[in-house]
């Protein structure tokens, strides 16, 4: 992990872009617009949320992100099942195109983030990488509280163990 | 059917053989405290690793397609799930934690960390306790009971006196190894389900028909409804008047009974119980001491005799989750059980090691101290279940020489109703794993339906162990 400002470019150069973990359906691979790129803190009309702490406590909305050529897009769960009637896929970000990695998020407030590595599609292939990611929002001026990484399971957290 | 599911599973995850898909998957899962994850090596998890068949019977398909789509399934139920899951349990079997943690060998700090969530215990180390506790280990913060049968918690604790009504006072380290076998024979019943072995071979149902000795038209007692049961059984298995070659395969072979071997108090010889796993499915077994009088194998013969009597014609209600016995009192008819319950599960096993023609034609009137030895060598049976034999079989009216007054032959039939089944346990395994639970837990290994994790596990040692025993001769 490098020091601080560690921009989206530095990103990009440590890591290698990747296809899916595995082909999308078509529906899965339906774009999302170009205006759906996390902008530099603050973030404007988002839905304030937080992440899922049980099953009792699912948390609420939350937004899908990836880091791929084009930036960080990102799209609020609940807004797209609205729109098409089924949950978004991390591939509809991409089109069904490669990315470095994604992840879940939720905005606590306008300038700060809860963040998960939770894609099966393109998941942090370490823990690395997963706080790589963490300091990619923080360089856009986001505060950022990670949901960390389970030795157990080798992955990304999906849950906040503790608040 | 997600793209997901059909990545991992293939296409016939969505058709009518879709068992077939899950079973056949090379994929595996690993399980952490709270969550589930696709497993992958290269990313070294030291979770609980699990087969798909195993971790998809347990969660179910859409926390499976959840761990697929998002990388891993978030699992706990609630924010303490674990930790008061496992206090409530200990608490209710009215055990320390001091006991808990030598049971399933842990330290006690580990039972405070796992029950206040003051640190990370591994999973490894929850899943050991919850088994030690009679849950079902897969259920660990996913549900709130942990598929804990609080019934035979409830009763586990009377036995050791609390709230009174206990005739045999059992001590902590005695309720922790029932909770264990608890555990045993709820796996055992999974994995005999999973393998195809049939559940109950002997065709009989509960009965809560105790005879009617003492009712306004006295009926029969209920030793002689014992003794019919008895006759009735080995017509069915067709024994006529042959001995029992070995109680041990009869219970496991024959009668698909769940036999757990445990190292419990010398005034315990066996208990029956039954419970429940989270599905609600009944679960019945039968635990044997391995040690106290039952350390004499034809003596150990009449315990399993009656804890069959007691796991195949008691009715749950009679059972009250949970019947412990000392051994066989002596055999004067006034020192016969008051409890009927006793007095029929009694009656059945002397009359179904020694049938009574059988017995009156080895030893006829008058008895002497010879007879008695043939009636123990012929049936397999201890002294004071042969005496007591002899004597019911001629209703009372048999003058027995004293006991003591003369030479009984040693007991045989050792290898016959051994302990283990076979030299293939792993490792020095726990006694509560040995036997035809071993039997089960390799065939499901050998199948791929469990992982060389969960089958470390569940006989208690380490993958490379399983690896060293089992995997490597095949």
């Amino acid at each position: 992990m490098l020091g601080p400002g560690f921009t989206l470019n530095d990103f990009r150069a440590v890591y290698e872009p990747r296809p899916p973990r595995w082909p999308p359906d078509p529906v899965e691979a339906i774009p999302i617009g170009a205006t759906s790129l996390l902008p530099p803190a603050p973030a404007v009309n988002v839905s304030l949320g937080r992440p899922k702490e049980s099953q009792e406590d699912p948390g609420i909305n939350t937004y899908l992100w990836v880091i791929d050529e084009a930036g960080i897009p990102y799209v609020l769960e609940a807004e797209w099942v609205e729109l098409n009637g089924r949950p978004p896929k991390h591939t509809n970000l991409t089109s069904g195109g490669e990315a470095y990695v994604g992840g879940e998020m939720w905005f606590e407030t306008n300038r700060a983030l809860w963040v998960s590595g939770g894609s099966g599609r393109y998941h942090p292939a370490s823990e690395q990488q997963l706080g790589d990611s963490v300091r990619v929002f923080e360089d856009f001026g986001y505060s950022v509280r990670s949901l960390g990484w389970d030795p157990e399971q080798g992955r990304a957290r999906r849950h906040l163990e503790k608040a | 059917m997600t793209s997901g599911l059909r990545f991992v599973f293939g296409l016939g995850i969505d058709g009518p053989d879709w068992e077939s898909a899950v079973k056949d998957c090379s994929w595996r899962f690993v399980r952490g405290g709270s969550e589930l994850a696709l497993y992958e090596e290269a990313r070294n998890p030291t979770g609980h690793v699990l087969t798909a068949w195993e971790a998809w019977t347990a969660y179910g398909r859409d926390v499976i397609d959840e761990a697929i789509e998002y990388g891993s399934a978030v699992l706990r139920e609630t924010k303490n799930a674990t930790e008061s899951c496992l206090s409530r349990r200990r608490e209710a079997l009215g055990i320390t934690r001091q006991v808990l943690a030598h049971s399933v060998g842990v330290r006690e700090q580990d039972v405070v960390d796992a029950e206040t969530a003051s640190r990370h215990v591994p999973i490894r180390t929850l899943e050991k306790l919850a088994f030690g506790l009679g849950m079902d280990e897969r259920m660990l913060s996913f549900s709130a009971d942990c598929g804990a049968d609080s019934a035979l918690a409830e009763r586990i604790r009377i036995l050791q006196g609390y709230g009174g009504g206990a005739s045999v006072r059992i001590s902590q380290e005695d309720a922790a190894s029932l909770a264990e076998a608890a555990s045993v024979a709820r796996v055992h019943s999974i994995l005999n389900g999973w393998l195809g072995y049939p559940r109950s071979g002997a065709d009989v149902s509960p009965s809560d028909y105790f005879g009617n000795e003492s009712g306004p038209e006295p009926g029969p007692s209920a030793r002689k409804v014992g003794y019919e049961l008895a006759e009735e059984l080995r017509k069915k298995l067709e024994l006529w008047g042959s001995p029992v070659e070995s109680m041990r395969n009869l219970l496991t072979d024959r009668l698909g009974v769940n036999l757990v071997w445990a190292e419990l108090s010398p005034i315990v010889a066996g208990a029956t119980f039954t419970c429940a796993d989270h599905e609600g499915n009944r679960v019945r077994g039968v635990v044997i001491n391995s040690g106290g009088e039952n350390e004499d194998v034809w003596t150990r013969r009449v315990t399993l005799a009656r804890e069959l009597g007691h796991a195949l014609f008691d009715p749950d209600t009679r059972l009250r989750n949970l019947l412990v016995h000392g051994q066989l009192p002596e055999e004067h008819p006034g020192d016969i059980p008051v409890d009927l319950v006793d007095q029929r599960a009694d009656a059945f096993a002397l009359a179904f090691l020694a049938p009574r023609d059988e017995v009156q034609r080895i030893a006829p009137l008058p008895i002497d101290g010879s007879k008695v030895g043939s009636v123990m060598q012929h049936f397999g049976m201890c002294e004071a279940a042969a005496r007591k034999r002899i004597l019911s079989c001629y209703s009372g009216d048999a003058d027995l020489p004293v006991a003591g007054s003369y030479a009984v032959p040693a007991s045989d039939r050792t290898e016959l109703e051994s302990l283990v089944i076979d030299g293939s346990v792993p490792c020095s395994s726990r006694i509560t794993r040995q036997g035809e639970f071993a039997v089960s837990v390799r065939g499901c290994l050998e199948q791929g339906l469990i992982s060389d994790d969960s089958a470390a596990f569940y006989m208690d040692c380490t993958p490379a162990d399983i690896r060293e025993a089992w995997i490597k001769t095949w």
